[in-house]
């Protein structure tokens, strides 16, 4: 497939003292190509969501900053268009984070591991946009769509709905036993993390499910354990010799399933167990996707159609036993989505 | 043995895939560590710095092997990083 990206800015992230434009940053990073990663983003969403057609020969994609006041850019537009002659199509989506959002918080940490920023110093950040001068060449992403199973959720196995929501253009259905499973291991694993290799299938069925817009769901089926996998307080260590053997795995039973993503967890404590009341508990919640967490989004499951299942404390959340929340790809970062248990 | 002549790589969930002719950026003498850097390169896939690793049909290739070390069936990898997941935010 041809990309063709037009841009015509240049593109920095700023960290200051002050939010205004008068003091000099304490950094500054070019992120021009990051923000070229949001076409990726917006390709595999409206393949997703059912709107861009798979197998296009061509896309122009194009990026334009949304100012605060300029040269302040408050959201990056990205339109991609595809086709011609009467069979085009357009989708747009609209971005306040990507990759320099990471870029600007590993920053934050630098600068404040070297002095440089006090702890509990605040520092502001701005994502500055300049007209490019002069030619100003892209290196466009790899567009490619993720694979995509036509059938049914009866051939995976489905028998039957279970609690939950659906986002409508991103509908997720996880297996009850899968979901129970990644709770009581993050009970069992205590403040310690955990977590396995999680398989599924993305399913283009016939019709798009009730309240749903989308043909398109992400199945996830089961999650693999595996002791190659080693667990700490606050992180996770992944065996890259478990993870392959999981595509072995799903290879095996013969669904069609593949690796889609991990299941890991962020801590939960049995002793008090009041971790989803506990303002104060030093335990990550669920809710939260670290730098580390986006590392192997964008390391080891670099498409961005990957779900991100944490399963831990919820403050707010009622019990006292963790939630696991599936974190989806949305508006350049990962977002908790509403999802939908079945039943095998 | 039939040696390879061209390789296929992917990530573990299949979504980012490349394949090349040992004939173009690739050629024979190159190492299957620098046909990942080149999969990483062009796939627009952060190395950060981890260590990378090539699985063909589970098995882990030598980083240091030459592609001509390669028969025909040992073609398709599976390109995966080793990496943490986790609440911690440090540097990395």
């Amino acid at each position: 497939m041809q990309v063709v990206i037009e841009n015509s800015h240049r593109f920095s992230s700023e960290l200051r003292r002050k939010a205004d434009l008068d003091d000099v940053p304490l950094s500054t990073d070019d992120v021009t190509q990051s923000v070229a990663d949001l076409v990726d983003d917006t390709y595999i969403d409206g393949v997703l969501s059912d709107v861009l057609p798979i197998g296009s020969a061509e896309i122009t994609a194009t990026i334009e900053p949304v100012f605060k006041t300029p040269p302040l850019v408050d959201e990056i537009d990205v339109r991609l268009r595809t086709g011609g002659n009467g069979s085009a199509v357009e989708h747009h989506k609209r971005f306040k984070s990507g990759r320099w959002s990471r870029t600007r918080q590993q920053r934050l940490l630098q600068l404040r591991q070297e002095g440089t920023l006090a702890e509990g110093e605040t520092a502001f950040h701005m994502l500055i946009g300049l007209p490019a001068a002069g030619d100003h060449p892209l290196q466009p992403p790899a567009l490619q769509p993720p694979p995509i199973i036509d059938g049914t959720l009866e051939q995976f196995g489905f028998r039957e709905f279970g609690e939950g929501g659906f986002v409508p253009d991103r509908p997720v259905l996880v297996n009850n036993r899968m979901a129970e499973d990644a709770v009581n291991a993050c009970l069992a694993a205590g403040a310690r993390e955990t977590g396995g290799t999680a398989l599924g299938a993305l399913v283009r069925l016939k019709e798009p499910l009730a309240n749903t817009t989308t043909r398109i769901v992400t199945l996830l089926t089961t999650c693999l354990e595996d002791q190659r996998h080693s667990g700490k307080l606050n992180e996770w260590s992944i065996s890259p010799e478990a993870i392959a053997a999981g595509q072995e795995i799903a290879d095996m039973r013969g669904m069609g399933e593949s690796v889609m993503t991990i299941v890991h967890t962020h801590g939960f404590s049995t002793e008090c167990g009041n971790c989803n009341q506990n303002a104060s508990c030093p335990l990550a919640e669920c809710t939260h996707v670290s730098l580390l967490d986006y590392q192997v989004m964008e390391t080891l499951f670099p498409g961005k159609s990957t779900l991100m299942p944490i399963a831990g404390r919820k403050l707010g959340a009622p019990g006292k036993r963790p939630v696991l929340e599936i974190h989806a790809w949305r508006g350049g970062e990962m977002r908790p989505v509403r999802w939908k248990r079945y039943q095998d | 043995m039939v040696a390879a002549t061209k390789l296929k790589m992917t990530d573990i969930s299949r979504q980012k895939r490349f394949e090349t002719d040992l004939s173009d950026a690739l050629t024979p003498r190159h190492t299957v560590g620098q046909a990942v850097d080149l999969y990483l390169d062009r796939m627009r896939i952060p190395g950060d710095g981890l260590r990378w690793s090539a699985f063909n049909r589970g098995v882990k290739l030598d980083s240091k092997a030459t592609l001509d070390e390669l028969d025909e069936e040992q073609s398709e990898w599976t390109v995966i990083p080793e990496v943490s997941a986790g609440a911690k935010s440090a540097l990395h």
